[in-house]
């Protein structure tokens, strides 16, 4: 029989009392006042007794009676988690507080915890990301283009202006790439367009259902170069071709929720910490995918009859419109450093053509 | 000279020298003495006299006290890092699903480590409302972010319908707050209508945004007022009495601040580019990187400078006046002394241990701003307190026979 001293607050009002109970092997509990009156008796599959945790005290509800408080011990602890001699092992199977305070316990965790988060947010989510994309149904997938293409008419994006040969020609030129591209994977097409925008400048941008646009400003830029223009587009088709528009939904998605719930509850200026580790690991995440359409763009070059100095030499235009940049904006930013892109791409040409010169 | 321990003879005192003794008279020695005045006051007063007079009383006069007493801290940062840490791994080895049962193991911790006048406080949810909440949460965020994809123009309604459903979440959110919190085994609770939720953060947002901000002051102080006079300790109400003057004192002081401190961020940055130009003019090209990654740089710090000072003058302006103007009846008044130089220290520094342990440090970090709250805090015990009534859901240990209400859910939004 362990005998210890309590405190019950009776059911019902905000009063307190001290008690003495005793916890007997077998179950049995009771509760007396300090006149030694029996307030009540029990057992402990009766009352509802709160997870151990740490040093604080520990609580026990009793139906009708209230809630008693105590400090503990290891006996008492050990007959609360039911284990007594008749009963050694007791009824819980996992304890936890028992983890949180073994050494071993914190030093794998410390350990652990940033090797599981790396690999969740390198591996895991990505992963998942790519199952949640082939999972979408095409007609979703269409219906979001289709939706997307009309927000961005209604509010960035202008009728071409270009001259109308320019764009057939372009057109034609492109249309036995695409027939090659359509033939290896026969689910996929692919539609291009052309828009004039101020706003987005030189650039183009593919959507998950093929529909590939370019701006008036980025044929211009590249003053209408065949060569360097497919190149772009190889580009754009590999973000379609890895359906990279519903992978990052769902990257983002997943990421959001984890980091609000792995980290979650805090307010203030600790959320500046957060937004920020949100958005470098979202970065990360868009820079991933710009770098695997950079190489679906390198690795076709040949196939389209282009050659991976094209790709270069688009991408070093693009750059002088962008100005300068340096690593830190580098984590901060979507896309990968322009500088890392061209270098990537002058390498692909070196080994392709060193490959040839063995050939 | 008689300075004797004999009691005085109460009985023949008037009742203004009554109140004199009461304001004097040492609580901690003498408790028995405290009760006898008090009980010549309500006899001569009539009853109900004292609790009359405390909620008439200017919050500086402390007659009618029973006791101040102040909360404090009684966990450890270390003890609750090796918590927080064991259980943030079985969080992410779950994917998630355990974190609503870490969510309830780190707020027990803290909570239960508050401890008033010999009390603790309890976090009383179960694991299974919070993981009910995030799941309504989780669904809620996916479909808005779908819908923004598929069709924008039904994520516009989808938001509409948000900002129309704020006043039931956010009185759901507070209410669960409320309601998972305990002293004493009495629960705390919210009872604010959703009719009045709407007029508050509906009809007073759009106020505020039509006038262009002039507004928002008077909108916080709505919010705050509506959060405070509707929140209970057991059977006994909040009431509070906030000052329109000032939200606006607070809001143009940490508005100003903000500018202030803004304007002379912007000028220091404009002559270090100046110099930084003036001397990489060798290397153009270069210096133009060094300058813009600078640059970056330069406008995080005075981001978060800015934005920790002035919400550390907001908060300190408020927070003292809510506590200062608030009370639970019969139960207790409350004194806050934050001071704006100390609780800017603890953000900055707090933020600082995050970003240098990469975010190891959350632990102390709680820790610390627990302590620091408390240390700036009073409480005013008013007679009554040990009597607050609570209804049979309101006692916290009768959580056993609650068939979880379906309200009871944390719904995790933003």
């Amino acid at each position: 029989m362990i005998k210890l001293d309590a405190r019950l607050y009776p059911q019902g009002t905000s009063s307190c009392q001290n008690v003495s109970l005793s916890l007997y092997s077998g179950g049995l509990m009771q509760l007396v006042d300090e006149s030694e009156q029996l307030i009540c008796s029990t057992q402990r599959d009766d009352v509802n007794i709160t997870p151990k945790l740490g040093n604080i005290p520990r609580e026990v509800a009793i139906k009708n009676i209230g809630m008693l408080t105590f400090e503990s011990n290891s006996e008492v602890d050990r007959w609360l988690a039911g284990k007594d001699e008749m009963n050694p092992n007791g009824a819980n199977a996992v304890d936890i507080a028992k983890l949180e305070s073994s050494r071993t316990g914190i030093l794998l965790s410390i350990l652990l915890v940033p090797i599981t988060l790396w690999l969740l947010f390198k591996y895991a989510i990505p992963y998942a990301a790519i199952v949640f994309a082939d999972a979408v149904p095409d007609a979703a997938v269409e219906l979001a283009s289709s939706q997307t293409l009309k927000t961005l008419d209604y509010t960035l994006l202008d009728p071409s202006e270009l001259k109308p040969e320019l764009r057939e020609d372009l057109l034609a030129y492109w249309q036995t790439l695409i027939e090659r591209f359509e033939d290896v994977d026969a689910k996929q097409s692919f539609n291009i367009q052309f828009r004039a925008s101020e706003k987005m400048g030189a650039n183009a941008f593919a959507l998950p259902d093929g529909t590939i646009v370019f701006t008036d400003e980025l044929v211009i830029l590249l003053q209408g170069d065949k060569s360097l223009l497919t190149s772009v587009l190889l580009h754009e088709m590999g973000h379609v071709y890895h359906e990279h528009s519903m992978r990052l939904i769902a990257e983002t998605l997943v990421t959001t929720v984890a980091l609000s719930y792995f980290f979650g509850d805090v307010s203030g200026i600790l959320e500046f910490a957060g937004g920020v580790t949100n958005t470098v690991v979202q970065n990360q995440f868009t820079q991933d995918l710009e770098w695997e359409a950079d190489n679906f763009a390198l690795a076709h070059a040949k196939k389209a009859g282009i050659s991976e100095n094209d790709f270069a030499q688009a991408l070093s235009k693009l750059a002088e419109t962008i100005g300068q940049e340096n690593e830190f904006v580098g984590v901060l930013q979507s896309h990968p450093l322009m500088q890392e892109r061209i270098e990537n791409a002058i390498n692909a040409g070196k080994i392709s053509s060193d490959k040839s010169a063995v050939d | 000279m008689s300075y004797t321990d004999e009691q005085p003879n109460y009985s023949s005192y008037s009742l203004d020298e009554l109140t004199d003794a009461l304001k004097h008279i040492d609580k901690e020695s003498y408790p028995e003495r405290v009760k006898q005045i008090e009980s010549l006051i309500a006899e001569k007063g009539g009853p109900g006299y004292l609790n009359q007079r405390v909620s008439t009383a200017a919050p500086t006069d402390d007659a009618g006290f029973v006791k101040t007493v102040q909360p404090h801290f009684l966990g450890s940062g270390k003890e609750y890092f090796s918590i927080w840490i064991v259980n943030l791994l079985l969080s992410i080895v779950t994917l998630g699903i355990y974190s609503a049962w870490a969510t309830v193991r780190n707020k027990r911790y803290l909570y239960s480590n508050v401890e008033l006048d010999g009390h603790r406080f309890s976090f009383l949810a179960q694991p299974i409302q919070i993981l009910i909440g995030r799941a309504i949460g989780v669904g809620l965020f996916a479909l808005y972010y779908v819908l923004s994809v598929m069709s924008p123009a039904l994520s516009g309604l989808f938001i509409l319908a948000l900002f129309v459903l704020t006043p039931v979440l956010v009185c759901l959110a507070v209410r669960f707050r409320m309601r998972m919190t305990g002293y004493r085994n009495v629960r705390f609770g919210f009872d604010g209508s959703y009719g009045r939720a709407f007029v508050v953060f509906v009809a007073y947002s759009l106020l505020a945004v039509f006038t262009f901000g002039l507004c928002y002051p008077l909108l916080f102080k709505k919010i705050d007022e509506f959060l405070y006079e509707n929140m209970r300790y057991g059977n006994s109400q909040f009431s509070t009495d906030l000052s329109t003057s000032e939200y606006y004192v607070a809001s143009l002081a940490a508005g100003g601040i903000a500018m202030v401190v803004g304007f002379i961020f912007g000028l220091l940055g404009a002559g270090a580019m100046a110099g930084l130009f003036a001397i990489s003019s060798v290397d153009a090209e270069q210096g133009g990187a060094i300058a813009s990654g600078m640059a970056i740089v330069g406008v995080l710090i005075m981001y978060v400078a800015v934005f920790a000072i002035a919400q550390a003058v907001y908060q300190t302006f408020i927070r003292n006046h809510v506590f200062a103007q608030t009370q639970i009846n019969q139960v207790a008044r409350f004194t806050s002394q934050v001071k704006v130089g100390s609780l800017l220290w603890l953000r900055v520094s707090n933020l600082l241990l995050l970003v240098g342990t990469l975010g190891f440090a959350m632990p102390w970090v709680k820790v610390r701003t627990i302590e620091y709250f408390a240390a700036c805090t009073q409480v005013h015990l008013l007679e009554g307190y040990e009597n607050v009534l609570a209804n049979a859901e309101d006692s916290a240990s009768a959580i056993a026979d609650e068939t979880s209400n379906i309200f009871d859910v944390d719904i995790a939004i933003g």
